[in-house]
């Protein structure tokens, strides 16, 4: 029995070191993801502010449409915030898509509010990347 | 399995109450794990199916706990135990990732030594993620296992094994 525990230690180690290895987002450890200035929005990203509290960085998006909170592929929700001066665009990315789907009546995106919240943002980056994007 | 656990005496209550610490333990991790919706992604899935092959190994073990069922179960708890290392990874992995996502470290992450960064995930100071949650599933690992010693095990005359015909 203490050889199977010893066996599966050494089993999961080895799993754990192939999975970061082959792991997508472990790119990130190394390569800086910091894009354009930080964002400038004043209002605290926990607080219940709706769209229209930060209209300056979604007027910085490269084409000012909106993208679809439920099915804009990762890379364009990336562009999109890269393109308007978010930090950390492609993390910001894989945490909105991580969430879906979003309610069509959820308008205020509390849900998206609340999980992107745990992370402790800057004030402003929240109301910035929701500024982005629309329902359905 | 619970007519053996009678004649057991002592052994059989302790494997019994090792097999209620194993209950005990999947319903309240699973009710932990719903409460925090931990269903995004596959990765998340893990603790579910984890949970999914401790339940049915409970109830091989109850229903035909022939000597093939043991070693399975044995089996189920030693890959419980791999979950739980490879979900405390997981938990560490996801904060360090998303470090810079903190805007007390969005400027700085970048900039700090690999040292001072995993120093910052591992005691907690950046991260939303509880990097030793899935911790919890090693002792149910280890209790599910444990609570097999001397079953399944041949007849060979030593006081404490319990025979296969036995169980049920």
């Amino acid at each position: 029995m203490i050889r199977l525990v010893l066996g599966a230690i050494s089993l999961a180690t080895l799993m754990a070191i192939l999975a970061a290895c082959s792991d997508d987002s472990t790119a990130i450890y190394t390569t800086p993801a910091q894009v354009g200035p930080a964002p400038t929005a004043e209002s605290n990203p926990s607080s219940s502010a709706t769209q229209s509290s930060t209209p300056e960085l979604a007027d910085t998006g490269a084409s000012g449409v909106k993208l679809s909170a439920n099915s804009a592929s990762r890379s364009e929700l990336a562009a999109a915030f890269e393109a308007a001066g978010i930090s950390n665009a492609s993390k910001w990315a894989r945490e909105v898509e991580e969430y879906r789907p979003y309610a069509e009546d959820d308008i205020n995106y509390s849900k998206l509010r609340g999980e992107l919240a745990k992370y402790n943002p800057a004030p402003g980056v929240v109301d910035s990347i929701i500024a982005l994007l629309e329902l359905p | 399995m619970i007519r053996a656990i009678n004649r057991e005496g002592t052994t059989g209550a302790l494997r019994a109450g090792l097999l209620l610490l194993v209950v005990l333990g999947v319903i309240g991790t699973a009710g932990v794990l719903a409460y925090d919706r931990h269903w995004h992604g596959a990765w998340q899935l893990v603790p579910w199916a984890t949970l999914a092959g401790v339940g049915l190994a409970l109830a091989a073990l109850f229903i035909r706990p022939n000597r093939a069922v043991v070693k399975l179960v044995r089996l189920l708890a030693v890959l419980t135990i791999i979950a739980a290392i490879l979900g405390v990874w997981q938990h560490f992995d996801e904060n360090y990732i998303t470090a810079s996502l903190d805007g007390r470290y969005t400027e700085r992450w970048e900039t700090m030594s690999t040292g001072a960064r995993l120093w910052e995930v591992s005691n907690g100071s950046v991260g939303h993620v509880p990097i030793p949650a899935s911790g919890v599933l090693v002792p149910i690992g280890v209790a599910l296992g444990m609570a097999t010693i001397g079953l399944g095990a041949q007849s060979n005359g030593s006081p404490g094994k319990s025979k296969i015909g036995d169980m049920n």
